[in-house]
């Protein structure tokens, strides 16, 4: 499960974000497997 | 100690509110008029990683807590506490076989849950051991490397429909010691099933008996050694209670939202209803009894992140709290609609339909009291 297309929304909001937060302090690209209900980029 | 919800956490309660205004609460009336359970919309929430939210990423989890489980079911749940509540078995199911599978175990089966494209329910309750599940009688004998597994199961979610049944038999002496889990293939021969059960709400999923005549299960489907399959059951419903709580209050939520769109509307001797301070006190009510439980999930919740000592009381502590508060919101909801509350369009009378019986599962109401008083009577000792 290396590769994000791979992952659910979850997934990704877990293992990327939290990641790529601690690693850049700038905007948060959020690359999510679903269109709708996400309010809070 | 912070009471406000992360940036995640907050991107976890708005994806699953989406999904259940978007998906869900369109078709929540018609599943329960036609007695349908959406599997294909409930794949589609499984696509977000809702089929297995605290079951680990090895597998195709989600890896997240409780606490987030439990935003998740009650924002699922605004949209249709009954197909909210069957995901939420689905995932307590799972979670045994992440909990105390063994790893091939776990990667029998984990990965098609977690997708659901296979969907798991739990089976504990038969029709002479509901309250006091350690007296169940259904019995799996050895033979060979397999159990003979004879007995019924009773109220079984999913019944029917699910694949995989995480079911806990006798395998040895009377009283909890003597009980073993085993995960139970639906198609294996001697398993059969009930009719649908005829209910007051959970209409939009099956309720079933699980009847086992001589069904041959590998003893490689056994969870954990021969004996302990009452501590699966309880450390499972720990979980399943925290869901059910939460699949009360997003219910409950819903109910209250109604009410005040309603108020804002309907007039009554010259003036909307919003205008009358009765009203306007008993939605203050409803909506700091709602706040009140919810704070007290999210802290029993936490706890069991935790593995606290004093979680399993703190949940029993949240279910029962949280269900009767989401139960009576749901009731004064209806009563603020008056005879249209009554009236299944208005979707009110569902919603205290659907939540009436999430004061009996997963532990009634009573049981719960009973875990908590003996918590308290033993630190007391």
């Amino acid at each position: 499960m290396s590769d994000t297309a791979d992952l659910t929304f979850l997934q990704t909001l877990r293992r990327v974000l939290h990641q790529e937060r601690q690693i850049e302090s700038g905007t948060v690209i959020y690359n999510l497997p679903v269109p709708f209900g996400f309010r809070s980029s | 100690m912070q009471f406000a919800l992360t940036e995640d956490q907050t991107a976890v309660r708005d994806m699953a509110r989406g999904f259940a205004d978007e998906k869900i609460a369109p078709h929540a009336l018609k599943w329960d008029e036609d007695k349908h359970l959406p599997l294909d919309v409930i794949r589609e929430a499984a696509a977000l990683g809702i089929g297995g939210i605290y079951i680990k990423d090895d597998v195709g989890g989600s890896g997240m807590s409780r606490f987030d489980a439990a935003l998740i079911f009650e924002a699922l749940a605004t949209g249709c506490p009954a197909v909210s509540s069957f995901i939420s078995i689905h995932n307590m199911a799972a979670w045994m076989i992440d909990g105390f599978g063994s790893l091939q175990q776990r990667r029998k089966w984990l990965p098609q849950l977690c997708t659901m494209e296979k969907v798991a329910s739990y089976c504990l309750t038969e029709p002479g051991a509901g309250s006091d599940a350690a007296a169940l009688r259904t019995r799996a004998v050895r033979d060979g490397d397999h159990y003979v597994v004879n007995g019924q199961k009773q109220f079984i979610s999913g019944g029917g429909v699910s694949d995989i049944y995480v079911t806990m038999v006798r395998t040895g002496a009377e009283g909890a010691g003597g009980i073993s889990a085993l995960v139970i293939d639906g198609k294996t021969p001697g398993v059969s099933f009930g009719a649908n059960e005829r209910k007051m709400g959970w209409n939009a999923q099956p309720t079933r008996a699980v009847i086992f005549e001589n069904a041959r299960v590998p003893v490689a489907h056994r969870l954990g050694d021969e004996g302990i399959g009452f501590k699966i059951a309880m450390a499972g419903l720990d979980g399943g209670r925290l869901n059910i709580a939460a699949c009360s209050l997003g219910g409950a939520q819903a109910a209250l939202d109604k009410s005040l769109a309603y108020m804002k509307v309907r007039k009554a001797f010259g003036k909307r209803l919003d205008e009358f301070q009765a009203l306007q006190f008993k939605v203050a009510d409803m909506a700091t009894e709602l706040e009140a439980a919810r704070t007290f999930l999210w802290r029993a919740a936490a706890s069991l992140d935790a593995k606290s000592p004093d979680a399993s009381m703190l949940c029993a502590m949240a279910k029962r709290f949280a269900t009767d508060v989401g139960f009576e919101v749901a009731n004064d909801a209806l009563q603020l609609h008056g005879g249209y509350g009554y009236l299944s369009e208005y979707g009110i009378e569902k919603i205290v339909r659907d939540l009436r019986v999430h004061q009996i599962l997963e532990g009634t109401n009573e049981i719960m009291r009973v875990i908590i008083s003996r918590k308290l009577i033993e630190g007391a000792r």
